[in-house]
């Protein structure tokens, strides 16, 4: 059986941590994200849960509800996480405050990534 | 009511633009815009400024910031140098006719978002945060270079307008 999935990554002002749930990996994104080149931090980071969720058979959630800015640059390992989780056949969801009017516009574009399967999700609550 | 304006003068280091969030973000929330337009805002002159960072400072020059609040718009302009004959300012007049050719900036950015999911992953150059300032700071774009190579890039949001 595989190792409950956890862990605790942080660069600059940004923070992710992931815990292992039932059926799920959950990283919760915190503070500021802000880089100049944050896909060399995030990229490797996405990449590793992608492939601990494939091997556990979970979900992997983002959830930036707790974000307090990102920078475009940002969006670029996000939109290539979600790729990734999709070729390895990892379900991925994207959750975002509705409260934050920046969350709930950038991240209701990333529902353009969404699949009728439900395999890429983005939720708003 | 009076046109409120901050100017800054930065230097081309990325850590000058985090510095700038906080005077912008005051600024204009002192000028009587709401939060959320605040934000909007200074996240546009935060994208602008490590736009100059990135493509356009040359070391030893300054960039400068100028926010100006009045009762029908808000206009945030980033100066920097600019070489003559700049690939970027060619790349960068493109993305902003393009953006300019979409009826809606959200298509536009819905559209750079797709386009960045299929290229290689390479540092910047997506014309990601000038689709953003268009669709998620809701404002125009424009951009001139005056006779001493400076670029000026303007972001102009108009007060009260609608959404979409």
């Amino acid at each position: 059986m595989s190792e409950p999935v956890k862990g605790q990554w942080a660069e600059g002002e940004l923070s992710l941590e992931a815990r292992q749930l039932t059926g799920e990996v959950r990283v919760t994104w915190r503070g500021r994200s802000s880089d100049r080149e944050p896909g060399r931090f995030l990229l490797p980071v996405l990449s590793q849960l992608v492939e601990s969720c494939r091997r556990s058979s979970c979900r992997l959630c983002l959830d930036f509800a707790p974000l307090e800015y990102m920078n475009s640059s940002t969006f670029t390992p996000v939109v290539k996480a979600i790729d990734e989780a999709r070729r390895a056949g990892v379900p991925i969801a994207l959750e975002y405050s509705q409260a934050k009017k920046w969350q709930a516009l950038s991240f209701s574009a990333l529902r353009t990534f969404e699949t009728a399967d439900g395999s890429v999700t983005v939720l708003g609550r | 009511m009076d046109t409120s304006v901050l100017e800054l003068t930065l230097p081309p280091d990325w850590s000058a633009v985090r510095a700038a969030w906080d005077p912008c973000r005051g600024m204009m929330e002192r000028s009587g815009l709401d939060e959320d337009e605040s934000y909007a805002l200074a996240m546009v002159a935060q994208e602008l400024l490590e736009n100059a960072v990135k493509y356009g400072a040359v070391e030893g020059e300054t960039i400068g910031l100028s926010l100006r609040v009045g009762q029908e718009d808000v206009t945030v302009e980033v100066r920097s140098r600019v070489g003559v004959d700049d690939a970027h300012l060619r790349s960068f007049d493109r993305t902003v006719q393009w953006i300019r050719g979409h009826q809606d900036p959200f298509e536009a950015y819905v559209e750079r978002l797709k386009q960045t999911a299929v290229r290689p992953y390479a540092p910047g150059g997506s014309g990601l945060g000038l689709a953003r300032i268009a669709y998620e700071g809701r404002c125009a774009l424009d951009f001139y270079v005056d006779a001493g190579s400076i670029l000026a890039v303007s972001a102009v949001y108009r007060r009260g307008g609608t959404d979409g």
